[in-house]
């Protein structure tokens, strides 16, 4: 090995001490402002401790008053604040953005240990990510990371792993990366759970990925649901729009990225065949009036609000999607507005009629669910 | 390639300019992609809607605001942070709502101890049973488009008996405010030098002194401390309400180990009930002890303007600020414009 005189090592110690010395200014900078609060001359330090405070104060907000379809003063604070510091450009430097979506990420991994006794209940996660969990599975659609080519995402892996593991299989409606992540398609192949995607996403990675969607009603059958893929267009790609039919709790429509005025002929009609109880769509769509009395769902639940790798103008805010709901007025289906993190359950009436055969029961210490004379785990596995 | 070039500022500038021309076509969809301001301006009239709701739902109460308060004010924060939200329609009728509120409840009399409204900026009105005083008393913004509309902010300036100016900066001191009152037969005291002559009952003082006015009439005291803001002079108004209670308004204080050396001894001589310091003034806690009051109200949150963002001390700046001063164990008052607090001894 060759011998290193003192004049190699003088630009490594030079780089060292360049990269050291900002690194330590910074440190004493942000002790300095705990000690003071005085930000005179840092705007982009100050923002950083604004969004540090706003935050945390919003998410015990959302807490607190949690979706209804009729949200009073309170969660409308918590969601136009909430606008605000999402439609801060500077977002990507807010360690507190980051801390904020993966403390909402935490309470739902939390509540999702929480039995669902009867319907379904549904998570809102990041864009049109959704979690549908009923007495008897749980089923992820379009769960994607965020952050788009940032090196950064927005949920952590942690988070996805974790999704992967309480979840009994993964939905993708169409390729567009807001839709479809193959970090979260990977997650759920390895811990062993069906993925079923779009024809010609990624072919690598198992057994467990399960291609589907053609041009007519693809049916699929699934423990304890039936999915009918239905062959809609986000303008001339593919795009799955997912019907779910859970069985006794209840029956959910995704509508993935659907965007196409020709597939209104026939997303018009679809009342007649499908029974929706809660349609899942992005908020923006110019045609959401025709899209939501096409289902006609007992409720209504949007998606991509606040889409944080588009521009500030393209961010959809809580407010901008409650006024548009609210301006449905031929439509008189109640809309809940959820945050990233929360959830809602519901409750058909017959699923009513299984939550009042349904108990909580003990065996050794541990809850189960004992439902006509079968017990589940809270996460709806039959264990007896 | 210059030609490609061209053509690409051409196409650039041809798209800035159908954003600022033309009309948004899915504004009645609430769709405003393309369209930042409008988007904005929207956004900002519903969250100070929200804002204005929260704040009349928890109003001003001792110590660490209630959560909602809090997030009502740390959202008022980030939207006066944003420079786009400047000098907007939501912003103008925001202040101006919480303004008239001001306006119309200064017609509810006291009956006992100290009603105190927050205005813009640094200023405020102290209200007792038998005087309504006002300091540092200004519409804010510039002449051409204030923040206060004139007939808000002469109606508010109506119903006051005096009013005491703490140093000649524009965020502080407003000379045709100051000729309103003269003009109704009430006295202004200002700092030295300042408006000299303009009225004879606009009254700067002769000397930058310890000073002691008497307003029998009003059954009140104005003791004038000499403060500066570096070598401006700055009044620090203490204002003795008999028997109702007894203010300081320190305007823009700052600095002055010599003044600091006065400031350390100033509960000997008065006995001081509120003390309202400018937030972001230096040795924040020395000056606080050197008072000795029993209630704190901070003054000078969010002065818009010529301050960039990093200056337009914020809210939740002011709750960590006395959070930093807990060892204290004084109660504070986070108050902002429009609102009031009834203080009783």
């Amino acid at each position: 090995m060759k011998k290193l005189s003192l004049l190699h090592y003088i630009p490594v110690c030079l780089l060292a001490a360049a990269t050291a010395l900002p690194a330590a200014a910074q440190q004493r900078r942000v002790s300095s402002y705990e000690k003071d609060y005085i930000f005179w001359g840092s705007p982009d330090a100050y923002l950083n401790y604004q969004a540090k405070t706003g935050f945390p104060l919003i998410d015990q907000m959302l807490q607190a008053y949690p979706p209804t379809a009729t949200p009073d003063k309170h969660r409308q604070m918590a969601l136009v604040s909430l606008d605000q510091f999402l439609h801060d450009e500077g977002y990507t430097r807010r360690e507190a953005f980051y801390t904020f979506v993966n403390s909402r990420m935490a309470h739902l991994l939390e509540d999702m240990n929480r039995p669902v006794l009867s319907g379904v209940r549904i998570y809102k996660l990041y864009n049109s990510g959704f979690i549908l969990k009923t007495l008897k599975n749980t089923i992820a659609i379009d769960i994607v990371q965020g952050g788009g080519s940032s090196s950064k995402g927005i949920v952590s892996d942690s988070v996805i792993y974790e999704i992967a593991y309480k979840c009994d299989a993964l939905i993708i409606t169409n390729t567009d990366e807001r839709h479809a992540s193959r970090k979260a398609a990977k997650a759920f192949a390895e811990a062993g759970k069906k993925v079923i995607l779009p024809k010609g996403l990624w072919t690598n990675l198992g057994e467990a990925l399960q291609p589907a969607g053609a041009d007519t009603v693809q049916t699929i059958e699934l423990d304890a649901m039936t999915l009918h893929i239905l062959p809609g267009h986000n303008g001339s790609n593919r795009n799955n729009i997912c019907i779910m039919d859970l069985k006794g709790c209840g029956i959910v429509a995704h509508t993935g990225a659907q965007d196409n005025a020709a597939d209104l002929t026939w997303i018009e009609h679809l009342h007649e065949q499908y029974k929706t109880d809660i349609l899942l769509t992005k908020s923006q769509n110019l045609d959401l009036e025709s899209i939501v009395s096409g289902f006609r769902p007992r409720v209504l639940i949007t998606a991509n609000e606040n889409e944080m790798e588009r521009s500030v103008d393209m961010r959809e805010a809580y407010w901008t999607t409650q006024k548009r709901v609210n301006s449905l007025t031929a439509i008189d289906i109640p809309n809940i507005i959820m945050a990233w993190g929360e959830a809602y359950d519901y409750a058909d009436t017959e699923s009513e009629n299984i939550s009042s055969s349904a108990s909580k029961v003990m065996i050794d210490g541990v809850l189960y669910i004992e439902r006509k004379g079968a017990v589940y785990t809270p996460s709806g596995v039959k264990v007896k | 390639m210059r030609t490609f070039t061209t053509l690409l500022l051409l196409a650039v500038a041809a798209f800035a300019t159908a954003q600022t021309s033309e009309a948004n076509p899915y504004a009645d969809k609430y769709i405003y992609q393309g369209y930042l301001k409008d988007y904005k301006l929207g956004q900002a009239a519903e969250a100070y809607s929200a804002i204005d709701t929260m704040l009349q739902t928890y109003i001003p109460e001792q110590n660490q605001p209630a959560m909602p308060r809090e997030l009502a004010l740390v959202s008022l924060d980030q939207l006066l942070h944003d420079t786009d939200n400047d000098a907007t329609a939501p912003f103008y009728n925001f202040i101006n709502t919480r303004m008239k509120r001001v306006l119309k409840d200064l017609d509810r009399p006291v009956s006992e101890g100290l009603r105190i409204y927050k205005l813009y900026n640094d200023g405020f009105i102290i209200k007792s049973k038998k005087a309504t005083v006002a300091i540092d008393l200004i519409p804010g913004g510039p002449d051409n488009k204030p923040f206060i509309t004139d007939s808000v902010i002469y109606g508010i300036a109506g119903k006051c008996d005096a009013l005491f100016i703490s140093h000649w900066h524009p965020d502080h001191a407003n000379l045709n405010i100051a000729k309103s009152f003269a003009a109704r037969g009430k006295r202004v005291i200002a700092p030295k030098d300042l408006w000299v002559g303009a009225d004879p009952l606009i009254q700067p003082l002769d000397e930058h002194k310890e000073t002691h006015i008497e307003f029998a009439d009003l059954d009140l005291t104005l003791h004038v401390l000499p403060g500066h803001q570096g070598d401006i002079y700055n009044n620090i108004n203490v204002v003795e309400f008999h028997g109702a209670g007894t203010v300081a308004q320190t305007g823009d204080q700052w600095g002055r180990e010599d003044d600091l050396a006065w400031i350390d001894h100033v509960h000997e001589k008065y006995d001081i009930d509120v003390f309202m310091p400018n937030c972001w003034m230096d040795q924040l806690q020395r000056a606080i002890e050197g008072f000795g009051p029993k209630l704190i109200i901070t003054g000078h949150e969010n002065e818009l303007g010529e301050h960039s963002i990093d200056h337009r001390e914020a809210y939740w700046i002011t709750i960590k600020k006395m959070e930093l001063m807990a060892e204290l164990e004084l109660p504070y008052v986070l108050m902002t414009w429009g609102e009031w607090y009834d203080y009783k001894k």
